[in-house]
C-alpha cells in the first residue's frame, strides 16, 4: 500500500515538474499565449484608419479559424493565423491619408507605395517579436496570389505558406461582405461564386474547397 | 522551391548599395519585378529556352499580344482531336485531361504559325500560366471554373497588367552558365539556392512546361536537360555545390547574396550545412558576412535563409549585425 501511495506522489510529482519545465520553456522561447483581447483593440485603430464600419480584421480572424479548422492546422498554427489576421494591415498605418482614401484611380506611384504596406507591416512587427516567429511573414505574404500575381514577392502555389493562403482568402471574403464607398455588400450566394471562380487562380484551390465547405453548412 | 524575396535582399544592404544586379540563374522570373520597379538594372539569365524565354516576355519585352493574333490563335477546339495523334497523349490524367491535352498540342502547333517570335514567346509564356493552373486543379482534384480558351485569354491579359517600364533595362540573357562573362559590373551578385530534390512529374511545372516546349513528352529527358543546365548551381546533400564556379562569376561585385527556403530542418541545420559552407568558400573575396533567417511556417519547420556578403572596403549594415533576433550567425 505504501508503495502504492509513494509511486502515486511520485507521478504527480513528476507530471507537476514536467509542466513547470515545459511553462518555462514557453516563456523562454516567447511562446506564452498571447493576449489577444489587447490585439483586438490595435486592429480596431487599423479598421478605422482603412474605413472599415464593421470590424474587418475580427471578422477575418474568425472566418480564417474555420477554415483553417476544417484543413487540420494545429493549435500553434491557429495561434499564429489569428495574431495575423488580426495585424495584417498594420503597415497601411504608415501609408498617406491621401493614397488610401483617394477616390480615383490609383496611379502607378501611387499604387506601388500602397502595395509597400505588407513589407511595412512584417518589418513593424518581426522587431519586436522572437526571430522564430511566423507572424511577420504571414502579414508580409497576405496579398500574395495562388497563381503568382499577388505582391510583393509574387510566391506562386506552396512557395505561399498555407496559413497565408487561408489569411488572403478570408480577407477577400470579409471584404465582399462589407459596404465599401464604391459598391455594397454582396450576398453570401455572389461571394461563394466569386471565390470558386477564382479557385486555382487568386486562391488556393484546397482553401476554397475548405470554404466552400463551411459556407455550405 | 524557394521564396525569394527582393526586398529583403535590399533591406540586408546598405541603402542605395545595389544599382544593378547579376544573376547567372534566376528563380521564377516575375519574383524579380520589384527590383524591375525599382529602377535597378538586371544582368539575369536562364540556360534553359523555356524558361529564358518567361524572363524575356515578362521583364524584358514591353510588347502586348496583338488583338488580330488573339483572335486567330486562341481558339475554342469544336471536335476532339485523336488522342493518337497527339504526342502529349502519355500525359492523359498524368495530370491533364483528355480536352487539355487537346488544346496543348493545339496551342504548341499554332503558335509556329505566328510569324513574330515575340508574339509566338508571349503566347506560349500564356500557355505556362495554364499548365500551372490546371496542374494545381488537378492535385487538388477540383475542376478549373474556366473552359480553356477563356483562360489562355486570362492568362494573356495577367501578363500585359504587369508590363510596365523601368528606367533601367533589364538583360534577360539565354547562356550556359559557363559561357557567361566573368567581368560582370554589377554592385550585387546574388544566387537564389536551390536544393536538389524531386517532385513527382505531375506536380512539377518546370519539367512539365519544358517538356511540352521541346515538343517531346519524355519527362525524364525535359529533367535530365534541367539538371544539366544547372549543374553546380543547385545544392546537393552530399556535394554541395560548385562554390568555385560561382565565386567566378561574382565578377567586380561588391555584394554577394544567397537565398534559400528550407522545411523540415532546424535553422541550426542550415547555418553549419549550408551557411559555413558558402561563407567559408567565399571569405577571401568576401569577408563579411551576415547571415539572417526568419521563419515562414514555424508549425512546419520552414525558414528562410538570406547570407549577406560584403567585399573588403563595403559596409554591411551595423543594425543588422546587432539585432539579435534577427541573425543565427
Amino acid at each position: 500500500m505504501a508503495v502504492y501511495i509513494l509511486n502515486a506522489i511520485l507521478a504527480v510529482a513528476c507530471t507537476w515538474l514536467a509542466w513547470r519545465l515545459f511553462d518555462l520553456h514557453e516563456r523562454l522561447n516567447g511562446r506564452q499565449m498571447p493576449d489577444f483581447a489587447y490585439i483586438e483593440g490595435v486592429s480596431g485603430i487599423i479598421d478605422a484608419a482603412e474605413s472599415y464600419d464593421a470590424p474587418h480584421a475580427l471578422g477575418m480572424a474568425r472566418e480564417a479559424e474555420g477554415i483553417a479548422r476544417r484543413l487540420g492546422i494545429d493549435e500553434k498554427g491557429l495561434v499564429s493565423l489569428r495574431m495575423a489576421c488580426l495585424l495584417h494591415d498594420c503597415g497601411m498605418l504608415n501609408i498617406a491619408r491621401d493614397i488610401i482614401k483617394k477616390a480615383g484611380t490609383l496611379d502607378a506611384e501611387e499604387l506601388f507605395i500602397l502595395r509597400m504596406h505588407p513589407i511595412i507591416g512584417e518589418l513593424a512587427i518581426r522587431r519586436s517579436v522572437p526571430p522564430f516567429e511566423d507572424v511577420p511573414s504571414l502579414i508580409r505574404w497576405h496579398h500574395e496570389k495562388f497563381d503568382g500575381t499577388g505582391y510583393p514577392d509574387r510566391l506562386m502555389g506552396d512557395e505561399i505558406p498555407l496559413v497565408a493562403r487561408i489569411l488572403s482568402l478570408s480577407d477577400a471574403v470579409v471584404a465582399m461582405r462589407s459596404d465599401r464607398p464604391y459598391r455594397p455588400a454582396l450576398d453570401e450566394e455572389t461571394i461563394r461564386a466569386e471565390i470558386g471562380r477564382q479557385s486555382g487562380l487568386q486562391f488556393d484551390p484546397a482553401v476554397v474547397r475548405a470554404f466552400l465547405e463551411g459556407a455550405a453548412r | 522551391m524557394i521564396r525569394f524575396q527582393p526586398s529583403w535582399i535590399l533591406e540586408s544592404l546598405p541603402p542605395d548599395a545595389a544599382k544593378s544586379l547579376f544573376m547567372p540563374l534566376v528563380p521564377r522570373p516575375s519574383s524579380l519585378m520589384w527590383f524591375k520597379r525599382l529602377g535597378i538594372r538586371m544582368y539575369v539569365n536562364d540556360p534553359l529556352e523555356s524558361r529564358a524565354m518567361l524572363l524575356r516576355t515578362l521583364l524584358a519585352e514591353g510588347e502586348r499580344f496583338t488583338e488580330q493574333n488573339r483572335r486567330r490563335f486562341n481558339r475554342v477546339i469544336r471536335k476532339s482531336l485523336d488522342l493518337q495523334m497527339n504526342p502529349f497523349r502519355n500525359w492523359e490524367n498524368k495530370p491533364f485531361s483528355a480536352s487539355q491535352l487537346d488544346y496543348l498540342f493545339y496551342w504548341r502547333e499554332a503558335a509556329f504559325e505566328i510569324s513574330e517570335p515575340v508574339q509566338r514567346d508571349i503566347f506560349w509564356s500564356a500557355v505556362s500560366g495554364v499548365m500551372a493552373h490546371w496542374m494545381a486543379m488537378t492535385a487538388a482534384g477540383t475542376t478549373p471554373a474556366f473552359p480553356p480558351d477563356e483562360l489562355l485569354a486570362c492568362m494573356l491579359r495577367r501578363r500585359e497588367e504587369q508590363l510596365f517600364e523601368s528606367a533601367e533595362k533589364v538583360y534577360a540573357l539565354h547562356l550556359p552558365i559557363e559561357e557567361l562573362g566573368e567581368e560582370v559590373e554589377a554592385e550585387l551578385f546574388v544566387v537564389p539556392l536551390q536544393f536538389q530534390g524531386r517532385k513527382p512529374f505531375e506536380t512539377d511545372h518546370d519539367v512539365m512546361y519544358h517538356a511540352w516546349f521541346r515538343g517531346d513528352p519524355d519527362l525524364h529527358a525535359a529533367l535530365g536537360e534541367i539538371e544539366a543546365a544547372r549543374r553546380g548551381w543547385v545544392f546537393d546533400w552530399k556535394n554541395g555545390c560548385n562554390t568555385d564556379a560561382m565565386i567566378a562569376k561574382s565578377g567586380k561585385a561588391a555584394y554577394a547574396v544567397f537565398i534559400w527556403s528550407g522545411a523540415d530542418l532546424p535553422p541550426r541545420w542550415h547555418e553549419e550545412n549550408v551557411a559555413a559552407v558558402l561563407r567559408n568558400a567565399f571569405s577571401t573575396r568576401f569577408p563579411a558576412s551576415v547571415l539572417r533567417v526568419k521563419a515562414a511556417d514555424a508549425g512546419r519547420d520552414d525558414y528562410d535563409f538570406l547570407l549577406t556578403m560584403a567585399r573588403p572596403g563595403y559596409a554591411l549594415p551595423a543594425d543588422l549585425r546587432q539585432s539579435p533576433g534577427n541573425e543565427l550567425g
